[in-house]
C-alpha cells in the first residue's frame, strides 16, 4: 500500500496482554511541582491587571532581609513589600552575615523565559553534545545516575481524568551558577570555587569525590561520575587495545568528542559551566582584536540549540547587553530566581510563563488531581 | 539493719567473696588459658564477616560507585548513616571513661575497659566509610592539610567535612592513648604472671616497664586526669560536628540549630546501648558476672532512659519548628519524611528511640538482663533509623520536585556495612582474649569500700557505738604510721 510518500505492508496482527511487567526508565519521577514557588506562572489577565504581582510576591519573600531593620525604624509598618530595582542588590549584601563579594569585569548571566519555552530537549542535546556529557544507559538512568547537565524538569497540573483541563509548564533546570553557592564552601578540596565572572567552576582534576557538593546543592544539578561511562579510565579497560573494549582510546571513536572540553574520569563531580571553553574562546579573540567582547558574540550550547530563544545569555554588567535590559528594564516584571529566599544569588533568572488560560491550575488543590494526590 | 556508716543506696560494685589475688585471677586467667569453643566460633564468622565487607569494597572501588544504590539526588545513603551510626556509638567509651572518671563514678571500673575498646574500634569503622565512599579514593589524602607540590594547594577549611577528618582523628588518638594508659599496669601484671617466655616478652613491651612503684602510679593518675580532661570536650565536640555536616547546609531536615545537642544525646544513648550488648554477652561467657553486676547494667540503663528522653524531646522541636517556621521547605520536609514513601524509617525510629526506652522507668525492667540485651539492640536499630531518616528522607524530596527520587542500597552497600561489624566483632574477640576486659588495678581501687564482702564486714562495725568506731579507726591509724615507720 503506498500512503503518499512510502510503501507500507501489513500482516495479520493480534495483540494479547502478557501479564508481564516491563520497566520504563525515566529521569523526572514526580510530575507537580506542589505549588511551590519555585516557578511562576500567570494568566494574561490576572498579570495584565496586576503587572507588579510577580515583584509583589518576590517582596514577601526576600524585601525583609534586604533592608536592616535595626538601622531604619518603622520600615516595618510598611504594609505592601514589593522588589524594586535596588532591592535585589541590598537583598545580596544585607541578607548575610558576609561581606559582599563585588564582581567588576565581566559577570555572566542567563535569562530563562518559561513562557517561550516548549520543553523540546534541544537544549540537553546540545550541550551533551558539545561538552562531552556521557550517555549511562537504561540501567542506570533507572539509577537516577543520569549525567544532563542541563535538564527540563516538566509539571502537570489539572484534572488526571480530563487531559483537557491538564495544564504543562517546562522549567529547564541547570547549574545556577549561585554567587552565595552552597556547594563551594562545603568541598573539603575546594576542587569547586568561583570565578571572578560569577562561574560556579569545577576543578575536575581536583575532585575527590565526596558528594557533598550535590547534597547541598538546592536544584540537585550537580552530576556524579558514578562509572566509567567511557571505558578511558577503568583499571582494565586501559589494559586492552582489542577494539571492543577500549571505547574513547582508540582515534577514530574519540571523534565523537569536543576537544574543547575534558572528558570526566569516574569518581568526579559535574555540571554546567556555562560552556566556558566558549567564553574563554571568544574572550580570547576579543583581546587579540583589541575590542572588549560584544554582547551576543558567545552564545552557550544551550542558547544556541534553543528553537523558541528562550535562552539569552550574556555580561550582565554591561548595560548595553540583551541580560542587563531583560532584567532590569524590559521583563523586569516577569523575573525570577529560583529559591531567590535561601540566599544563593543565583546568576541565572527565570521569566514567568503567561497562560492565555482562564486559570491556573497548579496552585489550586480542588483543580489539581497531582496536587491532592501527590502522596 | 543498722545504717550508719554505710550507704544503703549503693550496691557493691563487685559481688562474692574477693581479695585482691582473686581478681587478678577472675580477670587474668581467660587470657592465660585456651579460648573456648564459643571464642573459635565467633571469631570464624567475624573473619567471614570481614572478608564479606572487604570484597565489597573493592567491587565498589572496582567498578565505581555506581554500583551503589545512591545518585544525583540522593548523595549520601547507606555509607554516611552507617559512619554516623558507628560514630555515635564510639562516644560511650570516653563518656565512661573520662567525664565519670572526673564525676567520680566508682561503677565505672567494671565497664571502662571494654567501652573503651568498643569506642575504639567503632571508630575504626565508622572511618571507613567517608574513605571508602569518595569517588577516587586514591586522592582522599587530598584533605590532609599536609605541605604539598601542587601549588602547595590547602584543604577547604570552611567545610565541615574537613572539620569531621580533624575531629574523628584526634578522638580516636586521644581515645587510644586513653585506653592504653590505663592498660599499662594490668599488662604488667600479666607479664609477671607469665609463664612463657613469649608472654613474658610481648607483654613486658606492651607494659612499657611497668614496676608499680609509687611514682608510677602517681604519673599515671595524673596522666589519667591529664587525658580525662582533653577527652571530656572531644565527647561533646566529636559528633557536634558530624552533626554540622548537615546542620550548615541549605536542605531543609538537615538545616537545623538543634543538631548539636541532638547528636551529641543520639550517641551516648546509642553507645550506651551498643555497651550493653557487649557486656551483658562478655560478661556470661568470660564469667564476669561478679564484677559486671546487674547494678552496673542498671546504671547504663538509666543514661540510656535519660538520653532517650533527650533524643524525643528533640525529635518533637524538630517537628515543632518546622510548623512554627512556616517555612513552606521546612514544613513540606518534615510532611515528607513522616508521611512520604520512607513513612516506615521515620516511626521505626520513633517506635525503638522515644517509646520502648521509656520502658526502663521501671526497676524490674532495668535489671532484668534479657530485657536489657534486647532493648540494647532494639535502641541501636533504632539509631541506625534516626542517621538514615536524617539523611536520606531530606534530600530524597528536597527544594524541586523535578529531582526528587529514591533510594534503595544496593548488595555492595550491605556488604560494606555487614564488613564493618566483621571488623569490629574480629578486633573485639581479639580484644576479649588478649586484653583484660576489667581494668583489673581499676577494680582493686574500688574493692575494699565498694566490694561485697568488704560491705558485709561492715555490719560488725555498724552495730558499735561511735566511740568504739572512733578508737578502733585510731588503732588502724597508729597501726599504718608503724607498718610505714617499718618500712623505712
Amino acid at each position: 500500500m503506498f500512503n503518499g510518500q512510502t510503501f507500507e505492508s501489513h500482516h495479520d496482527v493480534t495483540i494479547a496482554g502478557t501479564n508481564e511487567f516491563y520497566e520504563i526508565a525515566i529521569t523526572q519521577t514526580h510530575n507537580s511541582y506542589e505549588a511551590r514557588p519555585i516557578l511562576h506562572e500567570f494568566t494574561l489577565e490576572e498579570f495584565e491587571k496586576d503587572p507588579k504581582i510577580l515583584l509583589k510576591e518576590r517582596g514577601n519573600e526576600i524585601a525583609e532581609f534586604a533592608e536592616i531593620p535595626w538601622l531604619e525604624e518603622g520600615k516595618e509598618a510598611e504594609t505592601e513589600k514589593i522588589v524594586g530595582p535596588n532591592t535585589e542588590e541590598e537583598y545580596r549584601i544585607n541578607g548575610t552575615l558576609y561581606p559582599n563579594h563585588p564582581y567588576e569585569g565581566i559577570k555572566w548571566g542567563m535569562s530563562i523565559d518559561l513562557s517561550t519555552c516548549i520543553g523540546c530537549g534541544a537544549c540537553v542535546v546540545g550541550c551533551m553534545a558539545e561538552n562531552n556529557v556521557s550517555v549511562v544507559g537504561k540501567e542506570h538512568v533507572m539509577k537516577s545516575h543520569e549525567m544532563h547537565w542541563i535538564r527540563i524538569d516538566r509539571y502537570f497540573s489539572g484534572k488526571i481524568e480530563e487531559p483537557d483541563t491538564i495544564q504543562t509548564i517546562f522549567q529547564p533546570m541547570l547549574c545556577q551558577h549561585c554567587d552565595n553557592a552552597p556547594c563551594e564552601n562545603v568541598c573539603p578540596v575546594s576542587a569547586t570555587n568561583h570565578s571572578t565572572e560569577g562561574l560556579n567552576q569545577m576543578a575536575y582534576n581536583r575532585c575527590i569525590g565526596t558528594k557533598y557538593c550535590a547534597n547541598n546543592c538546592p536544584y540537585k544539578v550537580r552530576h556524579f561520575n558514578w562509572m566509567d561511562w567511557n571505558g578511558a579510565d577503568a583499571f582494565a579497560d586501559n589494559q586492552f587495545e582489542d577494539y571492543r573494549r577500549d571505547d574513547l582510546n582508540d582515534d577514530l571513536t574519540r571523534m565523537v568528542l569536543n576537544p574543547d572540553v575534558t572528558v570526566r574520569s569516574r569518581g568526579v563531580m559535574e555540571k554546567c559551566s556555562f560552556c566556558v571553553q566558549r567564553l574563554q574562546e571568544g574572550k580570547l579573540a576579543a583581546k587579540k582584536a583589541g575590542r572588549p567582547v560584544k554582547d551576543g558574540e558567545i552564545r552557550t550550547a544551550c542558547q544556541q540549540a534553543c528553537p523558541t530563544d528562550a535562552i539569552t545569555f550574556g555580561n550582565v554588567n554591561d548595560r548595553g547587553s540583551e541580560i542587563a535590559k531583560l532584567r532590569k528594564d524590559e521583563q523586569m516584571e516577569r523575573t525570577f530566581y529560583v529559591l531567590e529566599h535561601i540566599h544563593t544569588l543565583p546568576n541565572i533568572n527565570y521569566l514567568a510563563k503567561i497562560r492565555n488560560a482562564d486559570e491556573i491550575k497548579g496552585i489550586d488543590e480542588k483543580k489539581d488531581d497531582f496536587l491532592k494526590y501527590h502522596i | 539493719m543498722h545504717i550508719k556508716y554505710e550507704s544503703f543506696v549503693r550496691e557493691p560494685l563487685v559481688d562474692g567473696n574477693k581479695t585482691y589475688h582473686q581478681v587478678s585471677e577472675d580477670i587474668i586467667r581467660p587470657i592465660e588459658g585456651k579460648p573456648g569453643r564459643m571464642w573459635y566460633v565467633g571469631f570464624f564468622f567475624s573473619i567471614i564477616l570481614l572478608c564479606f565487607g572487604i570484597f565489597s569494597v573493592s567491587w565498589s572501588v572496582y567498578w565505581g560507585l555506581g554500583t551503589w544504590g545512591v545518585n544525583r539526588t540522593v548523595g549520601w545513603g547507606w555509607d554516611i548513616t552507617n559512619f554516623v551510626w558507628w560514630i555515635g556509638i564510639g562516644h560511650a567509651g570516653t563518656l565512661i571513661s573520662a567525664i565519670l572518671l572526673l564525676f567520680r563514678q566508682g561503677w565505672r571500673t567494671g565497664v571502662n575497659r571494654a567501652a573503651e575498646a568498643m569506642t575504639i574500634f567503632a571508630v575504626m569503622c565508622a572511618g571507613q566509610f567517608p574513605i571508602w565512599h569518595m569517588g577516587r579514593v586514591w586522592d582522599g589524602f587530598w584533605v590532609l592539610p599536609l605541605p604539598n607540590s601542587r601549588g602547595p594547594l590547602w584543604p577547604n577549611f570552611d567545610s565541615p567535612l574537613l572539620w569531621d577528618v580533624f575531629a574523628i582523628s584526634t578522638y580516636f588518638t586521644v581515645s587510644l592513648l586513653f585506653w592504653y594508659s590505663g592498660l599499662v599496669p594490668d599488662f604488667s601484671l600479666i607479664r609477671d604472671r607469665a609463664k612463657t617466655k613469649l608472654r613474658k616478652m610481648l607483654y613486658g613491651f606492651a607494659s612499657f616497664g611497668w614496676t608499680g612503684t609509687a611514682k608510677n602510679w602517681q604519673r599515671m593518675e595524673a596522666l589519667a586526669l591529664v587525658l580525662a580532661g582533653l577527652s571530656t570536650p572531644l565527647v561533646l565536640s566529636v559528633h557536634t560536628i558530624v552533626s554540622f555536616d548537615f546542620a550548615t547546609s541549605v536542605i531543609p531536615g538537615w538545616h537545623t540549630t538543634i543538631f548539636p545537642p541532638y547528636f551529641v544525646a543520639g550517641a551516648v544513648f546509642s553507645g550506651f546501648a551498643m555497651v550493653n550488648t557487649l557486656l551483658v554477652i562478655t560478661r556470661k561467657i568470660l564469667h564476669l558476672e561478679e564484677y559486671i553486676t546487674i547494678g552496673h547494667l542498671e546504671a547504663m540503663n538509666k543514661i540510656i532512659v535519660l538520653t532517650g528522653s533527650i533524643v524525643g524531646v528533640a525529635y518533637l522541636t524538630e517537628l515543632f519548628i518546622s510548623w512554627y517556621s512556616q517555612n513552606w521547605g521546612e514544613m513540606a520536609a518534615f510532611q515528607w519524611r513522616i508521611m512520604g514513601p520512607y513513612w516506615w524509617s521515620y516511626w521505626a525510629m520513633m517506635t525503638c528511640n522515644v517509646v520502648s526506652p521509656q520502658l526502663f522507668w521501671v526497676k524490674k525492667l532495668r535489671r532484668n538482663i534479657p530485657f536489657t540485651f534486647v532493648m540494647s539492640i532494639v535502641v541501636n536499630i533504632g539509631m541506625w533509623f534516626e542517621r538514615f531518616v536524617i539523611i536520606v528522607t531530606s534530600t530524597y524530596r528536597d527544594w524541586v520536585p523535578g529531582s526528587w527520587s529514591y533510594y534503595s542500597p544496593t548488595w555492595p552497600e550491605v556488604g560494606f556495612y555487614l564488613g564493618t561489624f566483621g571488623l569490629f566483632f574480629t578486633l573485639y574477640f581479639l580484644f576479649a582474649k588478649y586484653f583484660p576486659v576489667i581494668a583489673v588495678a581499676e577494680i582493686k581501687f574500688v574493692l575494699k569500700t565498694s566490694g561485697d564482702n568488704y560491705k558485709r564486714d561492715m555490719e560488725r562495725i555498724e552495730v558499735q557505738s561511735a566511740e568504739e568506731f572512733q578508737h578502733e579507726l585510731d588503732a588502724h591509724h597508729d597501726e599504718d604510721h608503724h607498718e610505714e615507720a617499718a618500712h623505712h
